[in-house]
């Protein structure tokens, strides 16, 4: 059996597949929300255009950051039908909680795959355009493991692991 | 809504200063079905303390007692536990105490000594008492806290849910007022959950406390049973299993008066 502290993400079980399998269970524990507002966009940059960004990393045995970047639009879908508010009366804050957990129910179900002892962070979030958020993104600080896009009501969610060395 | 027998037993708090009329009391309390298990306090500080030490079906509550008199301590109580059900016994027949006491949250008055038919009407009210569960969800997510929320009411389970942003806020919830059930977020800033709980345990020896964490890691249940924690529930929150943990704290936790069965 290989040394823990030497294994990588996937050998951990951190796979394209089981994250976005941890990221749908934590979607389906919210409200189903509303379509978000507005048509859908189709070029990925402009969804993105506004987005809000969360990350949550784990540290120890194995190191390594989700990430999340979901368009507004669509976190304001998930915020309003889950605090029961008007979309449009939905604050940058609320956003930013809902992404935030979001990043905590995957980071911390990632963390029940992984062996030996792991600390998990406490999730971030913050919202903005698409310059802020590759400035905030952590993807040159190590090795990209998941890069992929989860599709929920006609819009995506970029979910990116990040393993660092 | 129809009527609920009352539970074989009930536990009961009476606060008279006369040890006569507390032998009296508790001689004529009888009722087909049901047993009463009296706790017996003689002065209005021991009562708030007693009661605050352990939640109490009903309280029978003396008006006038030396120290802190009956409806100060009916004060005390209700903020503590504002579904507490306390009837107040007097000799004071007047209307004047039997209002203050109704403004203060008392579900009724009756005169010692207490008759059949008095007797007869604190049961028949007691039968037909509904209480929500009162339930503390800490978590420094407010997400966190509305999907747990979501949660129980998917469940249909009347309850009054106070929030808590953080470890800190969930202990001083709990010296300021009871919940039947507390759900504890594990990682939480300033004050963790694993903290929170030791603080509320000591605080409350049978408070019922369910550590919630997305962390699915063994360690942290382990570590989180070891300190006295009754349950524990994993994020994302999933109907099954928040049925689950509801129904063992149905269970193993203290049953009062007046609960709706809500054992799945």
């Amino acid at each position: 059996m290989a040394d823990s502290d030497n294994m990588h993400a996937g050998e951990h079980g951190i796979t394209e597949q089981s994250v976005l399998a941890i990221l749908a269970e934590a979607l389906s524990s919210f409200p189903e929300p509303s379509l978000p507002d507005g048509s859908p966009v189709s070029d990925i940059q402009s969804e993105f255009a506004q987005a809000v960004f969360g990350q949550a990393s784990l540290t120890g045995t194995w190191n390594g950051t989700v990430m999340l970047r979901v368009p507004v639009p669509l976190a304001s879908s998930l915020t309003s039908a889950l605090f029961a508010t008007p979309a449009s009366e939905i604050s940058a804050a609320e956003r930013a909680d809902v992404v935030a957990e979001l990043c905590n129910l995957v980071a911390g179900n990632l963390k029940g795959l992984i062996q030996g002892g792991v600390t998990l962070s406490l999730p971030t979030a913050l919202e903005g355009d698409a310059e802020l958020v590759m400035r905030r993104s952590a993807s040159r600080m190590g090795n990209v493991v998941v890069d992929s896009i989860y599709s929920f009501l006609g819009q995506r969610i970029a979910v990116q692991i990040i393993e660092h060395e | 809504m129809s009527a609920m027998k009352l539970p074989a037993a009930v536990n009961v708090l009476l606060a008279d200063d006369s040890r006569a009329m507390r032998a009296l009391i508790k001689g004529n309390f009888t009722w087909p079905g049901t047993s009463f298990q009296f706790t017996e306090v003689e002065n209005g500080a021991d009562a708030v303390a007693a009661y605050r030490s352990r939640r109490f079906d009903f309280v029978l509550l003396d008006i006038h007692m030396p120290g802190l008199d009956g409806l100060q301590v009916l004060r005390s109580i209700r903020s503590y536990d504002p579904c507490a059900l306390v009837y107040m016994i007097s000799s004071d027949t007047s209307m004047a105490a039997n209002g203050t006491a109704q403004d203060y949250g008392a579900m009724g008055f009756v005169t010692k000594p207490i008759s059949g038919g008095s007797l007869n009407r604190i049961m028949v009210s007691l039968e037909a008492v509904r209480r929500p569960f009162a339930v503390l969800t800490a978590d420094d997510s407010r997400t966190g806290q509305a999907l747990l929320k979501r949660g129980l009411d998917l469940l249909a389970i009347e309850s009054v849910v106070t929030g808590a942003d953080d470890g800190r806020m969930a202990v001083e919830a709990c010296n300021r007022e009871f919940f039947d059930i507390v759900f504890l977020d594990v990682h939480m800033p300033d004050m963790t959950g694993i903290q929170a709980l030791k603080a509320i345990k000591s605080l409350r020896r049978d408070a019922y406390v369910v550590m919630v964490t997305s962390d699915a890691s063994m360690d942290t249940v382990r570590d989180a049973r070891a300190l006295g924690a009754d349950d524990y529930l994993l994020k994302p929150v999933q109907q099954p299993n928040l049925k689950k943990v509801w129904s063992r704290f149905r269970v193993m936790a203290p049953q009062y008066l007046g609960h709706a069965n809500t054992i799945f």
